[in-house]
């Protein structure tokens, strides 16, 4: 049953590693915590002409995770900001953030210029709607409305006249005096919605409020709240999962998965330049196609043999992405990036301190996982790797994602004249879904599944030929290595 | 048609065999308050026949009057007595009780959890062992024959209670009280506008629990009460038994007892529709 002696060098040897690198790391660790210190300590200056700010936001749980990685934003007066992204990306943490429910775990928070990290929700001046909604269910709706207010010393006339004014405005003056388990779904929100609305308070926040609602009401629902936004012009942060809510709503929409922010912008950037791949399928249904291929010169070349030949723009801006590419590669390891500490490890390391199953794990012996850090070597090895990568694309034919949505996929025989059309491919149509007005059509395209929306003009049979020809003014390319947009 | 008589005998069987064994169990439970009523309105000469008679109807209210004209009217003094205490302490243990519940169970701070189990494992310790420690520590502060050493204690630390109500507020959603926070309330506010207002019907249960243990509470009062003029219903029925000469008097005992369960039993009837009522959560979804 003993153990070899190599066996015994190599834990020895892993050991040994893994003291090294927790020493590395509790040096990091203490010089971030003096950092942050001194950052706290200075006086805090809000930044000029915008409503909210958030600034390098992170946000780690006391079960050491990250849910929420250096978030950076700036909210105009006004504005409806969407946060999409799908379940477990940090959008709804970020809300709760702002509106101080959770605290902010490095980083700064500015709401109408005034530094906010250290301020309860009840003194932020915040309205919330829930995504349960959250009726106090011992209240009527009116008591409901007026609770907020009333806590606010409001005078009882005031109080009066706001809660009947946002009943109007929802139109639930008829429930005013019923309780929430007397409501269907749709008045509930709306009465979650009423209770934002009274408050009159600066900054709304909406934590996926639609998402108990059933798909009709969650339409009418929505155009609801945009009218409502016009009406009141509060600035808003909207939460969702929806990508269409997102599309509709927002006057700039943030996409975020896993903790990181992917692309902020208006929704006709997010969808005709989408910054990465993530992006681009998120955003927009049924999904943009993408497809791995050949790219030599200026030449996609499809596993099929198809080839799109893109013209001089592209090219130009083929090369200038991966010149770019180079020169921040490059800069980074001019200016010893590699050498700074790495903040998601530090990060996660924030309140590891003291703690009682810690303690009871060393006593019993258990293993404990070590944190695993790259160390500046690794991490220079690794930014060389990926420079000699990048030259390499450069230089010559290497692997690229083409991107194209369903919407810009043509019938051979039905282009509309604005259409820069590639040349004609035939396909073989695996299923064809109608969907009244139009069909989706499912083929194969060099191994990958894409999608073509069409309109119905005649009746498709599976397993047919269908000639189709791409929109040239509308396709995407991405890089493989890192999945940002070249075009 | 036969084959639905059939089902329908079989659960005409059951009914009745059901029903039968819940009116055993329901005579069981009656017996005793069916005894000591008709012992209280029975006839003296009969009580003390030495059989056991439950059939023989002689009625007479000496035992009561005799239980109202004992001592000068003191059972008037044993009520309000007793009512001071199990008020007090009622009211002391719920809000108590709740308030450590609430924090126990939605607000976080280190050590909360290992606290809790220190505070449940007490219920582990049994009453009598800390009963004489409790009564010297009480006599040494001079809080015998006074009505102190009964009420502060439960008041200060009811573990059941804050047992059972931190479940209930563990059930509330933690939604609620961030809304609220949002709309601006503190710590106490929450405490009073939401959760106080959620746990009602568990308020009524553990009130209710509350108020009888320190009505029935014989012992407690024994040890702590010696002052006639403290006397309370429990002590006060232990009183009765005493006469000169004639063994016990279990015309007045029972008289007393039935006169003692009247404040409870009505009490009871008000809050019975708590019981089964669980916490309203909707508005929630």
């Amino acid at each position: 049953m003993g153990i070899s002696r190599e066996e015994k060098e190599l834990l020895k040897k892993q050991n040994e590693e893994i003291k090294r690198q927790q020493q590395l790391i509790r040096e990091q660790y203490n010089k971030m915590l003096i950092d942050e210190d001194n950052r706290r300590k200075q006086p805090k200056l809000a930044p000029d002409n915008v409503y909210i700010s958030l600034q390098n936001i992170n946000k780690v749980y006391d079960n050491y995770v990250q849910a929420v990685f250096d978030f950076n934003l700036d909210i105009q007066e006004h504005e409806l900001i969407v946060f999409v992204g799908p379940s477990g990306c940090g959008k709804s943490t970020t809300l709760r953030m702002v509106a101080g429910l959770e605290e902010i775990t490095t980083g700064d928070l500015y709401i109408d210029g005034v530094y906010c990290n250290e301020k309860t929700a009840k003194e932020r001046d915040i309205a919330m709607v829930f995504q349960n909604y959250a009726l106090y269910p011992h209240m009527t709706v009116y008591e409901n409305l007026a609770f907020g207010l009333q806590t606010r010393k409001y005078s009882k006339e005031e109080i009066d006249e706001r809660v009947k004014r946002a009943a109007e405005i929802l139109q639930i003056t008829e429930y005013l005096q019923r309780r929430p388990k007397e409501l269907s779904g749709g008045q509930m929100q709306r009465v979650a919605l009423g209770r934002a609305i009274v408050r009159e308070a600066k900054v709304f926040l909406m934590d996926e409020p639609l998402s108990n609602l059933d798909a009709k009401l969650r339409v009418s629902m929505r155009s609801e709240i945009i009218n409502l936004h016009k009406k009141i012009n509060a600035t808003t942060i909207y939460v969702t999962h929806d990508q269409t809510e997102a599309m509709t709503m927002a006057s700039r929409i943030v996409v975020m998965k896993k903790g990181y922010v992917q692309q902020i912008g208006t929704p006709e950037e997010v969808y005709a330049h989408p910054a990465n791949t993530f992006v681009a399928t998120f955003i927009g249904a049924p999904a943009m196609n993408l497809v791995e291929c050949d790219y030599n010169d200026g030449r996609l070349i499809f596993e099929n043999g198809f080839e799109i030949a893109l013209d001089k723009e592209h090219k130009a801006a083929h090369d200038e992405f991966y010149r770019q590419r180079i020169a921040e590669t490059q800069k980074l390891i001019d200016e010893k990036d590699y050498e700074k500490p790495d903040m998601n490890v530090l990060l996660t390391l924030h309140r590891e301190k003291f703690s009682l199953k810690k303690l009871i794990a060393k006593i019993f012996g258990k293993k404990q996982q070590p944190v695993k850090i790259k160390t500046p070597q690794d991490r220079l090895e690794e930014l060389q790797a990926l420079l000699d990568e990048y030259k390499k694309c450069l230089d010559g034919g290497h692997r690229v994602i083409f991107g194209i949505r369903p919407e810009d996929i043509y019938e051979n025989t039905e282009i509309p004249s604005a259409v820069r059309r590639s040349q004609a491919l035939s396909l073989n149509v695996s299923l064809a879904e109608l969907l009244g007005s139009e069909y989706h059509i499912h083929m194969q395209l060099g191994g990958h599944e894409i999608i073509a929306k069409c309109k119905v003009t005649r009746h498709i049979p599976d397993n047919s030929d269908f000639g189709l020809v791409f929109d040239l003014n509308k396709l995407h390319l991405f890089d493989t290595i890192g999945t940002k947009a070249i075009l | 048609m036969r084959k639905l008589k059939r089902v329908n005998k079989r659960v005409l069987i059951q009914t009745v065999i059901i029903t039968v064994i819940v009116l055993i169990a329901a005579l069981l439970c009656i017996f005793p308050f069916y005894w000591m009523i008709l012992t209280a309105v029975k006839n003296h000469d009969l009580i003390n026949q030495g059989t056991v008679d439950l059939v023989t109807f002689d009625l007479t209210w000496e035992s009561f009057k005799a239980v109202f004209g004992y001592n000068g009217g003191l059972i008037w003094r044993a009520y309000l007595n007793s009512f001071i205490i199990a008020i007090v302490q009622t009211l002391g243990t719920l809000f108590t009780s709740s308030l450590a519940a609430f924090a126990f169970a939605k607000i976080k701070f280190k050590g909360s959890k290992p606290i809790y189990g220190l505070f449940i494992a007490t219920l582990m310790i049994p009453g009598q062992v800390t009963m004489l420690p409790l009564f010297m520590m009480f006599a040494k502060i001079g809080w015998t024959n006074s009505f102190l050493p009964l009420i502060v204690p439960s008041v200060m630390i009811n573990t059941y209670g804050v047992f059972m109500l931190r479940s209930f507020i563990v059930s509330i959603p933690s939604g609620l009280l961030e809304a609220s926070e949002v709309d601006g309330c503190g710590w106490f506010r929450k405490y009073f506008k939401i959760i106080l207002p959620l746990i009602k019907p568990a308020l009524i249960t553990l009130g209710l629990f509350s108020f009888i243990g320190s009505w029935n509470n014989y012992m407690g009062h024994l040890i702590y009460l010696s002052d006639p003029k403290l006397t309370t219903i429990p002590l006060f029925i232990a009183g009765m038994k005493e006469t000169h000469m004639t063994g016990a008097a279990w015309g007045r005992i029972m008289a007393a007892s039935t006169l003692s369960i009247v404040p409870i039993a009505i009490i009871y009837l008000f809050c019975q529709k708590y019981f089964v009522q669980g916490i309203a959560t909707t508005g929630m979804k």
